[in-house]
């Protein structure tokens, strides 16, 4: 028995390793999943939305508090003023959406097996002004935050739902945000995953990290670090300059696949946006 | 005197040691651009291997403008650094695509 | 300087006339002139400008310093306000590094330990210089 012991562990581990990177995306979720609930038994899963407030109780106080009357309400009224308002042509963004592009957050990010990438919101919004001769708007703040922030407004309680096609390409773009989430970068060397898995629930001076689950689904969100409305890879880029890297660009490939396996990571939960952070 | 002898001797010994330090060399024009060229390349490495640092660039732009004002060694100090940036970043690539799957929850 | 001076050349005759403690007073001043001379020749020859105490104090401001080491992002550290918790508390640390050059590679490249640590390679990614890591290294080992 002690003879082929060693061989049997060899081909386990190579078992193992296979299966490694056959691992569906379905594996990751739920390990991603059962990992926060077991970190933070006192959260129940539906508030992991409510992102560091879901964790530390302190902090929600006082965003409940700014809750009363939202910050981000302003960006709401002017979001729908602009939604509404017809381009030089008649038409408006409803005619590029479904349902008059009234409570659809959720159907976004989704892979374009026609295009053979991720197409999220705000990629949406601007490639239906451009399709409208219109100029497409700055990708972090101001209109196209605003729009996007009306749109999430109208989508609240919607569940994410990211459902990867049967189409190697779109595996591959999922597995391409993967690797981004899980690679250290910047001369401070960190990775998503290190603050906000590892990390999360722990300090940074007085600054709680927070957790993954969740992250994606209350933005875009009005930071008061800003003092604006801003958009998800408003966010990322922030983040990546914060471990200083070379942010990337906004609606680029890689963020886009950040968030198409960000937004997977937190299937089953609902769409809370726009959100209010300091 | 002795003493004296040994204050001349400890004086003239700190004058050596501070001349010493001081770099006899003069940077070139000519080596300048070739050394920012050979780190942009450097940089841009980096970049398609999506690790490029924050400040890189920065450095450069720094340098290119230190250059212009005349003032060489400060060039080319910064040139240094922006290639030490980019090789650094360049090996945490190489690093990553082997550690990060590690990393991933299961 | 001037003190030092009119002593070593001092034409006065010792009162008590012991000559002994005369050449002792001569050598002392003599000894603290040649200090004075190459100790700051010798150190700004290898780059410090400090004695020990004043290296352990830098590294103590580079340590709490946010644009620098920023350890306290991470690690509780004696009297520093407001400490992360992402690291162990800064404590015996000279039982745990009994060789303090170990310390300093630890700061230099963590990764060496522990390649997915949170810890940033202050020394390997170039985010603090040499001196700095040396001032930093000395501080904490005091710890």
């Amino acid at each position: 028995m002690k003879r082929w012991l060693p061989s049997l562990l060899i081909a386990m581990a190579v078992a193992g390793a296979s299966m490694m990177t056959l691992a569906a995306p379905e594996d990751d979720r739920v390990a991603f999943e059962n990992y926060f609930l077991t970190k933070f038994p006192d959260t129940p899963k539906s508030d992991f939305v409510n992102g560091i407030y879901s964790i530390d109780p302190i902090s929600r106080d006082q965003w409940l508090d700014l809750e009363e009357f939202p910050p981000y309400e302003l960006a709401l009224e002017s979001g729908e003023t602009l939604f509404e308002t017809p381009f030089a042509n008649g038409k408006t963004y409803g005619d590029c959406f479904d349902n008059g592009g009234i409570g659809v957050r959720q159907n976004y990010p989704y892979f374009d097996t026609e295009r053979g990438e991720v197409v999220t919101l705000e990629l949406a919004i601007n490639e239906c002004r451009t399709a409208n001769d219109e100029k497409p708007l700055k990708w972090k703040s101001g209109p196209i935050a605003a729009i996007s922030a009306y749109m999430a407004f109208t989508s609240r309680g919607q569940t994410i739902n990211v459902v990867i096609p049967d189409d190697s390409r779109a595996l591959a773009a999922y597995e391409e945000g993967k690797k981004f989430y899980y690679t250290k970068r910047g001369q401070l060397n960190f990775s998503c995953s290190d603050c906000h898995i590892g990390g999360s629930g722990g300090y940074i001076r007085t600054e709680k990290l927070s957790p993954s689950i969740g992250h994606v689904s209350h933005f875009p969100v009005y930071r008061l670090k800003w003092g604006a409305i801003g958009t998800l890879h408003r966010r990322f880029s922030g983040c990546n300059q914060q471990v200083r890297a070379k942010a990337f660009k906004a609606q680029g490939r890689e963020y886009r696949n950040l968030e198409y396996f960000l937004s997977y990571m937190s299937n089953g939960l609902e769409f809370n946006g726009p959100g209010v952070r300091r | 005197m002795i003493m004296k002898k040994l204050i001349t001797i400890i004086f003239t010994a700190a004058a050596l040691t501070v001349g010493g330090t001081v770099s006899a060399e003069q940077v070139s024009v000519e080596q300048f651009n070739s050394a920012i060229v050979e780190a942009n390349e450097l940089r841009k490495k980096s970049g398609e291997l999506d690790h490029e640092w924050r400040d890189t660039a920065k450095l450069l732009k720094s340098a290119q403008a230190a250059a212009s004002e005349g003032d060489l060694d400060k060039a080319m100090k910064l040139v240094a650094e922006a290639k030490f940036q980019s090789e650094a970043a360049i090996n945490q690539a190489e690093r990553e695509a082997r550690l990060w799957e590690g990393r991933v929850v299961r | 300087m001037s003190a030092v001076r009119r002593d070593i050349y001092s034409t006065e005759t010792d009162t008590n006339g012991i000559e002994p403690y005369n050449m002792l007073r001569k050598l002392i001043s003599l000894f603290s002139l040649t200090a004075i001379v190459l100790i700051p020749a010798l150190y700004s020859s290898t780059g410090y400008t400090d004695t020990a105490a004043d290296l352990v104090a830098e590294g103590k401001k580079l340590s709490f310093d946010r644009q620098k080491g920023n350890c306290l992002s991470c690690h509780i550290i004696e009297d520093g306000l407001m400490p992360g918790t992402h690291g162990p508390p800064l404590i015996f640390m000279q039982r745990r590094f009994p060789d303090k050059m170990q310390l300093r590679q630890r700061i230099h490249n963590p990764l060496a330990a522990n390649p997915n640590t949170m810890m940033p390679p202050f020394g390997l990614h170039g985010i603090l210089s040499a001196a700095e890591i040396d001032a930093i290294t000395e501080y904490i080992h005091t710890l």
